[in-house]
């Protein structure tokens, strides 16, 4: 199955700027908001994104066809290089929240109440998300933010099955527990 | 009560969320959950938690990524063009430089050789003046004491410092022109030789060190 123009790659190993520019136009939104699960702001999204396609540039004379798919291919790049920048600069930051992305969910047929209320919950798990130590984040940033298979987590993070299992399952939790916690606080009464 | 406890239904509850708990553990778990309130609030909150995870927002990326990213390629390319020249030429250079010496030994065999020998000789003197320079820094220790009187301004000491310097000096001659005596070749620089004028020095210098408080 061919799912680039061969042309096109042909022409983005060459460093063709249009070719660029057609490729970023095709796979760039997967990248980019690949990229935004994982750092949480927009604008930081924005360096990522760009990062990964200059990485996909100096790796592109190793991808085959034959390999498997273009996006798969681009994903995993783009997953790696998210991974790494991720490690790298866990340490140095509590990310915030974008508000503005926060607030650009798809609405739903819910009553405006309803939705308020849920939006407030989805905001404050992903805060709590940025809280949690890395080792509780990585396995939820890949399996539930990412659609990863706990295999394919595990595989990308380097540890076994069971440690994703299990520390999944233990981030899950805390934000369970921070998400009770606020509500007893906002609602004593209840 | 023969039930699991909170700690271990915590470990059963994703698995029984997604609906991957084996049948025997979650009829342990629903019994606990039967008594437990605490476990119970937080089986019901962990599906929200889930889904609030995976319900992350699909954003439009911006308008100009694609400039963006053409110029982050661009320079990226510019870059490795730039490596892949620098180490082309640095390969020619090796390769002529290679070359040029394989020829150079074969036209010009015997005048390498008494090249390679007078190298021989340099590093030699090299070495021996590697060695001559602990005794330049045992000079610079004294006259560093006598300055340092100096500025003090107690003269007597630093004629006493002076004296002592003359004394390591003579000290030093004398035991070099034994050693001279004792070879034929005369005072020659060798490494060996040297190193045991070095140590003797060494031991002079100690003494003086001591005499000198």
């Amino acid at each position: 199955m061919s799912d680039i123009d061969p042309d096109l790659l042909r022409r983005c190993r060459e460093g063709d700027q249009a070719a660029w520019r057609d490729l970023v136009a095709t796979h760039g939104r997967r990248v980019f908001n690949l990229a935004y699960r994982f750092v949480g702001r927009v604008d930081e999204a924005e360096d990522v994104t760009q990062e990964i396609f200059v990485k996909v540039y100096r790796a592109l004379g190793s991808y085959r066809p034959t390999d498997g798919s273009f996006p798969a291919w681009l994903t995993t790049v783009a997953r790696h290089h998210a991974i790494d920048r991720y490690r790298r600069r866990r340490d140095e930051r509590l990310v915030a929240e974008d508000p503005a992305a926060l607030a650009a969910v798809p609405s739903s047929d819910e009553g405006p109440l309803r939705l308020l209320e849920r939006e407030e919950r989805r905001h404050f798990v992903h805060r709590g998300l940025r809280s949690l130590p890395a080792t509780l984040r990585e396995p939820i940033l890949l399996c539930d933010l990412e659609g990863l298979s706990v295999e394919e987590a595990a595989a990308s993070l380097g540890i076994p099955v069971g440690t994703v299992k299990s520390r999944l399952n233990r981030g899950r939790l805390e934000l369970a527990k921070r998400l009770l916690a606020a509500r007893g606080r906002s609602a004593p009464t209840s | 009560m023969t039930g699991i406890d909170c700690a271990r239904a915590e470990e059963l509850l994703s698995d029984d969320c997604e609906g991957t708990l084996d049948p025997l553990f979650r009829s342990d778990l629903q019994a606990h959950l039967s008594t437990c309130p605490a476990c119970r609030a937080l089986r019901a909150a962990l599906p929200e938690v889930v889904e609030d995870l995976r319900r992350v927002p699909e954003l439009a990326p911006p308008a100009d990524l694609g400039e963006r990213v053409a110029a982050a390629v661009a320079r990226a390319g510019k870059e490795r063009a730039r490596r892949g020249g620098a180490f082309r030429f640095q390969a020619a250079a090796a390769a002529v430089a290679i070359a040029g010496t394989t020829a150079l030994y074969a036209t010009r065999g015997p005048a390498l050789r008494q090249g390679a020998r007078f190298m021989e000789r340099a590093s030699n003197t090299g070495v021996y003046i590697m060695e001559r320079k602990d005794r330049v820094v045992e000079d610079v220790r004294i006259l560093r004491v006598v300055v340092g009187a100096a500025f003090e301004g107690r003269f007597d000491r630093v004629n006493d410092r002076v004296e002592d310097y003359r004394r390591l000096l003579e000290k030093r001659k004398s035991v070099e022109q034994k050693k001279s005596e004792a070879s034929p070749k005369g005072p020659v620089p060798q490494a060996a030789g040297s190193r045991g004028t070095l140590s003797a020095n060494r031991r002079q210098f100690n003494l003086v060190k001591h005499q000198c408080g």
